[in-house]
């Protein structure tokens, strides 16, 4: 079977939706704490693929960017607060369900908070045009810290207090569809003429004035596009919370959404999405022993496999092989409805070490080499003795156990230590992030599955 | 009426002035040469036409329209378009984008349209790709398209920089030392562009060079700058005899 051009992104987006509709009816039933990681990891891929487009594809180094999510939060957060209840009243009048008002009056606040944070995204282009690199990167520090500092000062938002009484509007869907929202806006926006305008402004901005590029208009809509979209991240933010406080902005939440961006390649939109995913999930992860051993369990992991990606082919079928067994993994996990562990900050981890162990049967399928398979076969049965160790605890002697339980209650606090470390080396080992510049394109997922294919262009 | 006209143009720098009273004028369709010692002020004389500079007195004219004080992005649009002395090209962008990029000032159209990938934005894609290919493949960089601009030899990224200017559709074209670093052959073959490219596009021709090789073949007249004042101009002929230019500037090279 084929999939041409014309075919597929009808296919895709229903793929996505049928998804996006299956995790939404499982969430109620599935670990709060895993669903609020994931909801974490949406928001995250909205604010990373906005900051890309300023910093990384735009060339702006901007470390404000949380004081944009700052104006969303809020402002859609007082609309819904303030205005959602007579406004859904009002919609109720000229015959609109209820179950339909509601999402009507989460997406106006949204857009008007989006919208707000544009202005603000304008505000700052605008005093900045002359500015450049680090010049730049103090000016837009300072504005988002001047935006964070009005919040402190409004009393109808709780003030310094935080706000809070929120409703709950965020949802799966609401997140997702706002990340993919986001992305087609960069990727459509970057593929056209005014992408390669703001392109331009990065590489070199005398040269492109001489071409006839208006490069002060290209910053400032840069500057208000990617604000639009961490406005609206703020929103989502805020109604999945029901709770702000202006100090979850200050300038380390900027630095955060700056790193997922460097860590996962400036200018690739599928390198800010692994960043945020990456940036969201360690220092969860790395909150328990358990968490921690999991992550140097796959870091082991990535260094055992290294000989099969070093083969011509091998990085694909590799990659190939653990996307489809990964997919395969979280569904059955949705659909068997599993309560991960015991409902606990540590359930999630004996699933982490087994999805390494799924990616180590994985490499064994994919990359087939006969001289790797030794070594890979150590690091499955490391990986099952891992899962066994917390999935089954009863088979460890009680001495043993007991020096777990204490390491698990002491570890917790070398956890920013170890998650530090784990930048440093990351960046060290590939400086210009995961993915570089590389986007994950139809070519190359049909070059992991050959069943995508694209019609052979026609011969004049 | 001339191309471009410079009339009494001044530029000041904190007390240093850089070119003093330059009076120049372009004829449409005319090839020529800017030359004078390191530091005469040429380049200057470049930012200044192209809205880098704003001149501190005189007036600069294109078409008898004042474009003195417009932005570099308004000038370009206007009709000039330039190279630099140290190639400045989009580096990671192919060479393909490199001259999309100054095509699409020619071919614009809202950013909504590329938003929601409509059939306008397709058009105008299209047609950008087609007049950028057709630069490409006219400065026989066609081949090259894909590639990065900084991944070609020298003196292909001196052509590029040349095929991005012209697909602004200028009617003026700046050329900053244009075979500086070449060896003979390359500025041989670079004399026969630069001839056949204002043929091709019909454009006039504004050179700024230091090797006399090319001045004196291509150039039908020549300015000659010295401290950022215009002691000689006329063809290639008088100039090469006239005695300031021997003092200034020819003497020095011949000594």
């Amino acid at each position: 079977m084929t999939l041409t051009a014309r075919r597929r992104t009808p296919l895709l987006a229903a793929a996505v939706v049928v998804c996006l509709v299956g995790i939404n009816a499982a969430a109620p039933g599935l670990n709060p704490y895993l669903v609020q990681i994931v909801i974490y990891i949406g928001i995250n891929i909205i604010l990373a693929v906005s900051l890309n487009l300023i910093s990384g594809f735009t060339g702006q180094l901007n470390l404000g960017h949380a004081g944009f999510m700052a104006v969303g939060a809020y402002l859609s957060a007082g609309l819904t607060f303030y205005l959602g209840g007579a406004t859904q009243h009002a919609l109720g009048h000229v015959g609109i369900p209820g179950w339909l008002a509601g999402p009507i009056v989460f997406l106006i606040a949204l857009l008007l908070g989006g919208l707000m944070a544009a202005l603000c995204g304008v505000l700052v282009g605008l005093p900045t045009l002359r500015l450049r690199g680090d010049y730049l990167a103090i000016v837009t520090l300072g504005f988002g810290e001047i935006l964070r500092t009005i919040i402190v000062q409004l009393d109808v938002v709780g003030a310094a207090r935080g706000f809070s009484g929120i409703p709950q509007h965020t949802t799966f869907i609401w997140t997702y569809a706002w990340a993919a929202l986001t992305i087609i806006a960069v990727r459509n926006l970057m593929a056209s003429a005014h992408g390669r305008a703001l392109a331009s402004v990065r590489e070199d901005e005398m040269a492109a004035q001489v071409m006839g590029i208006d490069t002060v208009r290209y910053k400032v809509i840069a500057f208000a596009i990617g604000a639009f979209f961490a406005g609206i991240a703020g929103g989502l933010f805020g109604h999945y919370l029901m709770y702000l406080n202006p100090g979850m902005f200050s300038f380390l939440r900027s630095i955060e959404i700056v790193l997922m961006v460097v860590l996962g390649g400036m200018g690739s939109i599928a390198g800010s999405v692994v960043g945020a995913i990456i940036l969201t999930v360690l220092p969860e992860a790395l909150r328990t022993l358990a968490g921690m051993l999991a992550v140097a369990y796959t870091l082991a992991w990535v260094g055992v496999l290294m000989p099969c990606l070093a083969r011509p082919g091998g990085a694909r079928r590799l990659a190939g092989g653990a996307i489809a067994l990964a997919v395969v993994a979280v569904f059955a996990t949705l659909v068997s409805g599993a309560d991960l562990g015991e409902g606990s900050r540590a359930g999630v981890t004996p699933w982490l070490g087994l999805g390494t162990l799924v990616l180590g049967v994985a490499a064994i399928v994919a990359a087939g080499t006969r001289r790797g398979v030794p070594r890979i076969a150590v690091g499955v049965a490391v990986g099952a003795a891992f899962c066994a160790l917390f999935l089954f605890p009863q088979i460890l002697p009680p001495s043993a156990a007991a020096a777990r339980d204490w390491l698990s209650a002491n570890v917790s606090q070398l956890r920013m230590v170890i998650y530090a470390g784990l930048l440093i080396a990351l960046m060290l080992a590939r400086p210009q992030g995961i993915l570089g510049k590389a986007e994950l394109t139809w070519r190359v997922l049909q070059s992991i599955f050959p069943v995508v294919k694209r019609r052979a262009p026609a011969r004049a | 009426m001339p191309l471009l006209e410079l009339d009494h143009c001044t530029i000041h720098f904190e007390g240093v002035t850089a070119v003093s009273d330059l009076t120049l004028a372009v004829e449409p369709g005319a090839l020529v040469g800017l030359i004078g010692p390191n530091g005469a002020g040429k380049t200057t004389v470049f930012n200044m036409i192209t809205g880098i500079y704003r001149p501190s007195a005189g007036d600069i004219r294109l078409d008898g329209r004042s474009i003195a004080g417009l932005a570099p992005h308004d000038v370009a649009r206007a009709g000039i378009a330039r190279t630099f002395q140290n190639i400045r090209l989009f580096q990671e962008l192919s060479a393909l984008d490199n001259v999309r990029v100054a095509a699409q000032a020619t071919h614009p159209y809202p950013i909504s349209q590329a938003l929601l990938r409509t059939a306008t934005f397709a058009r105008a894609e299209r047609r950008l790709a087609v007049q950028a290919m057709r630069v490409l493949r006219r400065l026989g960089l066609y081949h090259l398209r894909e590639a990065p601009a900084r991944s070609l030899p020298y003196g292909q990224q001196r052509r590029l920089e040349i095929a991005r200017a012209l697909a602004t559709r200028p009617r003026l074209l700046l050329l900053d030392e244009p075979t500086a670093g070449m060896n003979p052959s390359e500025t041989t073959e670079l004399m026969h562009l630069i001839r056949r490219v204002r043929e091709d596009f019909a454009l006039a021709v504004l050179l700024i060079e230091h090797d006399m090789r090319v001045v004196m073949g291509i150039c039908e007249r020549v300015v000659v700058l010295d401290y950022g004042v215009v002691i000689a101009q006329g063809p290639p002929d008088a100039i090469r005899n006239d005695p300031a230019v021997i003092e200034a500037y020819l003497g020095e090279a011949s000594a």
